[in-house]
């Protein structure tokens, strides 16, 4: 109990003097950064509308804390809670256990408060220090790694597992890794790095990336999770003015090093910004994923276990377009095909500037595609129909 | 006969004075404002009939190829830094850790919703290099005596405008009036500078109004808080390394 107490009081002050920091603008002659955002989400799922509907309500905060007391040191820390009440943690006896799920080495996720009919849950998702020594960074503790070069799927995203439907949470988990940066020009980086997981598997690492003919290109290689070897490249540029970025990955296991089980992933992707600042985005992934058949579309919505598990289907294509209405209102709507399971995904979201700090929401998501009838084994059309509202404000 | 001659000669000598003239206004107008790099903190400010919105940023910049900014404000993009080193762009957004390449298409849009473009800010073009200058009157703007010189495109130069108008004080060299038209010569916008203050070595108007000509009502304030000229930069400090640290 008393540890539950220091949590919340931890939590209340943590939020106290992020409100008073709200208009201070001289933040630069400041040693410490301190930033973050709170929403309230309201959702409900349902596969029928006539029928059963489930909702739950999330109140969300992140708060994102650096020290800064040198220009060549910083140590930060970043920590997500989250109140979740509703149908999912009634009726789910598994969902609490899931929202308490930490892929690092070090468990840092706790469910702080486990009822019946709610969840309270504190993560800490991120918690690094890093050291500069002229074109040097070094990189200790749970940090986001991102290497991805496209839009929609990351091949090249190995330390993450990103799942584009998850609107909410667009920051990631972090990964407990140490990573030493270098930097040979202006617009080149060389990077090492060594991840650990929740398994005490060995993730290392090495990236290259430069700049070239305008454009970025990048190659990637290591071992996986001590398991897969790979390499892979990505780049970012432009055909005239459409952005034109790729990536593919190939990973192989090393046990089988000699035979036919590695598995290819490539992604396309174009975009154009039209001069009302409109944008269409096209992008395509490709992956010869044998072992994935596919439960269901809740597969698609949790974060992959793997960058393996990006997909369940050969081919998958995606088309976002999004428009600013306004200034103030932007309105996006993406779709998706997945032959394979004669599927689709389409997406569309309402996003509405109230305030300089606050903004409103409106996001409706609809599943559909054939699997295997878990009695019969006979294809049946699944379907799943999400809406959310969602109010955030950034401090 | 000789006389015609001498007569055309004079007048197509003048022009040519003339021309050179508005060159070297432009170019003082040019230098007063940007020096050979600056430092600079600003406000920008959208407003349109029924509300507003801030954005605060801190921007660096060395001549037309090299620049970095980070936005300090609002809170929800306050971080993200953008670079420019000769005709590359990318964008640094530490929320998602992700650098990202932008296209060429992106320099002619607004810049996070305001009337203001990428262009502006991160300075694609020159208004010195890229456009050829005559000088085609003289004007008062509020209470000052004005050059006012007519900027046509350079054929190869990829800007965004059909041509620009400048207000230019005689006294001090400062663009106190500047119209942008488009390729069918329609006026677009017009931008207006006041408040002339004292920052760091000289005297620059540090309010500028934006004001497109198709929506009225609307407009975006931008106000210089500090500047200071000629600080020393290096080509190294536009690093992709500067953007994850700058403050």
């Amino acid at each position: 109990m008393q540890q539950k107490l220091i949590h919340i009081i931890l939590f209340v002050l943590i939020c106290f003097s992020a409100m008073g920091q709200e208009d201070s603008t001289t933040e630069r002659i400041k040693n410490y950064a301190l930033d973050g955002y709170i929403s309230n989400m309201q959702s409900v799922m349902f596969d029928s509308i006539h029928k059963n509907w489930i909702s739950d309500n999330i109140l969300h905060n992140r708060l994102n804390f650096s020290w800064l007391p040198t220009p060549t040191f910083t140590a930060t820390i970043q920590i997500r809670n989250r109140f979740i009440w509703g149908e999912s943690v009634k009726y789910n006896s598994n969902y609490s256990k899931q929202i308490a799920k930490d892929n690092g080495y070090l468990k840092l996720s706790w469910n702080v408060f486990d009822e019946q009919s709610f969840v309270f849950n504190t993560s800490i998702e991120r918690a690094f220090i890093q050291f500069s020594k002229g074109k040097f960074d070094f990189k200790l503790g749970r940090q986001r790694i991102n290497w991805g070069q496209t839009m929609v799927w990351n091949p090249n995203d190995i330390f993450n597992n990103y799942s584009f439907f998850d609107f909410d949470y667009i920051e990631r988990p972090g990964s407990d890794a140490f990573r030493l940066q270098y930097y040979p020009s202006s617009s080149s980086t060389i990077e090492f790095t060594a991840k650990i997981n929740s398994n005490k598997e060995l993730t290392t690492a090495a990236l290259y990336r430069f700049n070239k003919w305008n454009y970025d290109i990048q190659f990637i290689g290591g071992l996986l999770n001590e398991q897969d070897i790979f390499f892979g490249a990505g780049w970012s540029g432009a055909i005239k003015s459409i952005s034109f970025r790729g990536e593919f990955s190939f990973f192989q296991p090393k046990e089988n090093f000699a035979d036919t089980s590695g598995l290819a992933m490539a992604t396309l992707s174009f975009d154009y910004t039209f001069k009302n600042s409109s944008m269409i985005l096209v992008e395509g992934l490709y992956g010869n994923f044998s072992n994935n058949a596919g439960s269901g579309f809740m597969d698609l919505y949790a974060a992959p276990a793997s960058v393996k598990n990006l997909s369940f289907t050969k081919y998958n294509i995606l088309s976002q377009y999004s428009y600013p209405i306004s200034t103030l209102v932007n309105l996006t709507i993406s779709g998706m095909y997945m032959p394979k399971i004669k599927g689709y995904y389409t997406g569309s979201t309402i996003s509405i500037s109230l305030k300089d700090n606050l903004d409103i929401s409106f996001i409706g998501q609809v599943f559909s595609g054939e699997f295997p009838d878990s009695v019969s084994g006979n294809n049946k059309r699944v379907n799943y129909y999400m809406g959310f509202l969602r109010l955030k404000g950034n401090f | 006969m000789k006389k015609h001659i001498v007569s055309i000669l004079i007048v197509l000598l003048s022009i040519q004075v003339f021309s050179q003239d508005a060159t070297e206004i432009i170019k003082k107008a040019d230098d007063k404002v940007k020096g050979s790099s600056s430092i600079a903190t600003m406000t920008m400010k959208i407003v349109r009939p029924t509300w507003e919105r801030t954005v605060s940023f801190k921007t660096w910049g060395k001549g037309v190829d090299y620049s970095l900014t980070i936005v300090t404000a609002p809170a929800k993009e306050k971080g993200q830094t953008f670079l420019k080193r000769q005709n590359d762009l990318w964008s640094w957004n530490p929320t998602i850790e992700r650098m990202i390449k932008l296209p060429p298409s992106m320099m002619s849009q607004g810049w996070m919703g305001s009337d203001y473009s990428n262009d502006d800010i991160l300075k694609e073009s020159s208004i010195i290099v890229d456009y050829k200058h005559s000088l085609i009157g003289s004007e008062n703007i509020e209470g000052k005596e004005c050059f006012k010189i007519n900027l046509m495109p350079k054929e190869d130069a990829a800007v965004v405008w059909g041509s620009i108008i400048k207000w230019i004080s005689r006294d001090s060299y400062l663009q106190l009036k500047t119209q942008y038209f488009d390729e069918d010569e329609t006026l677009i916008k017009t931008e207006i500078a006041s408040e002339i203050k004292k920052m760091d070595d000289r005297e620059i108007p540090t309010k500028i109004e934006i004001i497109p000509e198709d929506n009225k009502g609307n407009k975006t304030i931008v106000t210089i808080e500090s500047i200071d000229f000629d600080v020393k930069l290096s080509d190294d400090f536009f690093s992709q390394q500067s953007m994850k640290k700058i403050r």
